[in-house]
């Protein structure tokens, strides 16, 4: 057994090594836990969950160990929400279903369980009794107001954000070039780096 | 293309993000307070028909738009939730993502019962999904330019035939 003390003084590598020796997830994505995958590529795999909403309900989720969303770089969710699409397509395909839920929780509070992040791909049937239906609880235009600002605010710190919009660039395609030009990636990390604390904290409480 | 109230989503007051493929908004009808819908700037109804480039990219929005809320809104949890087809709990004729900022005890609860499968239904949805997610790679990127003209009528040809589709249109 490990001690939290030992955790607390591992390098990032051992932790990550670490993470990964004790997520059961991770250890399906490795192939070393059977399950019944529907879909893999070099970054991503799609297994059945066991405790499925209904049939075909699967489990999207990066090979590598993330606990929550925010974690995820950008390139990496890009990649599995267009493998998403590709799933989501594929059960209503192959499935007698008339739509998908894709469902995303990242925190306890959010009624996350698992400690690694995943999509849930759902298919659904009319009138199943999967619920999941999104309560609306009125809309207050006061409390709004306050709250977009402080979005808006959060989102600009991101340097191409001005005034909560994204500055107008020529063309779309210069766009998603710069987007991966290495030069702009400190800019996110420091921004991950900052809110490392909150991370952290939010998923070490899956880790328990 | 019909009218869609989430097409004219750039002019909302209670925008919080924008950029040249999508834009972010307050929901008028939130589940909890700052819950934000992310939408494609151009129209698609279902995740189907959005192409690979511009999903990837609207999930990355996303996620940014749920990061930002652990920060600003002090937010414990996020949930991030596509009601793809009316089966699914889809109300609005426009493809969007909801993106839920949430607190312990905020008496939201988002679970399903599990269903009992049998081993068979379990080895069939296995080998169906299989089957059908083969040709699942070999993304979609976006063309240098010029694309929309002609990639719009190719995205809107397909839409006569859906059900998926055309059981929306038929929301008022």
């Amino acid at each position: 057994m490990v001690t939290e003390e030992e955790v607390s003084q591992m390098s990032p590598e051992e932790l990550a090594a670490f993470q990964r020796q004790n997520c059961v997830f991770c250890q399906i994505a490795a192939g070393r836990v059977p399950a019944k995958a529907v879909y893999s590529d070099d970054d991503c795999i799609a297994v059945l969950d066991i405790n499925p909403a209904s049939k075909g309900h699967m489990l999207l989720m990066p090979k590598e160990h993330y606990s929550v969303m925010p974690q995820v770089p950008a390139h990496v969710i890009e990649h599995l929400f267009m493998v998403c699409k590709g799933l989501s397509q594929a059960a209503l395909k192959s499935l007698q279903c008339r739509g998908t839920t894709i469902f995303v929780a990242n925190g306890v509070a959010a009624g996350q369980r698992a400690p690694h992040f995943m999509v849930h791909v759902i298919p659904r049937s009319d009138n199943d009794s999967i619920g999941l239906v999104i309560p609306s609880r009125g809309f207050q235009k006061k409390q709004s107001e306050a709250v977009a600002a402080l979005l808006r605010k959060a989102l600009m710190k991101d340097k191409d954000v001005k005034e909560g919009i994204l500055v107008e660039k020529p063309a779309g395609v210069k766009e998603e070039k710069a987007a991966k030009k290495p030069g702009k990636k400190p800019a996110v990390d420091k921004k991950q780096e900052k809110k490392q604390f909150d991370l952290d904290e939010i998923a070490e409480v899956l880790n328990k | 293309m019909p009218e869609c109230d989430f097409c004219r989503f750039v002019d909302s007051e209670f925008k919080v993000f924008e950029d040249a493929k999508v834009v972010a908004v307050l929901s008028q009808s939130p589940a909890n307070p700052g819950h934000v819908i992310v939408v494609p700037k151009e129209h698609f109804t279902i995740l189907e028909q959005v192409p690979d480039f511009v999903a990837g990219h609207l999930f990355a929005v996303a996620n940014r738009i749920s990061t930002a809320m652990f920060e600003a809104l002090r937010s414990t949890g996020t949930n991030v939730i596509v009601e793809n087809g009316v089966s699914a709990g889809q109300r609005i004729p426009h493809f969007s993502i909801n993106i839920i900022p949430r607190m312990e005890n905020d008496g939201l609860g988002f679970a399903w019962p599990p269903v009992k499968l049998s081993e068979d239904d379990f080895s069939n949805a296995e080998f169906q999904l299989k089957e059908a997610s083969k040709d699942v790679g070999g993304f979609e990127k976006e063309k240098p330019s010029a694309i929309n003209a002609d990639k719009k009528e190719e995205l809107l040809a397909p839409d006569e035939d859906d059900y998926l589709v055309r059981q929306l249109r038929r929301i008022p």
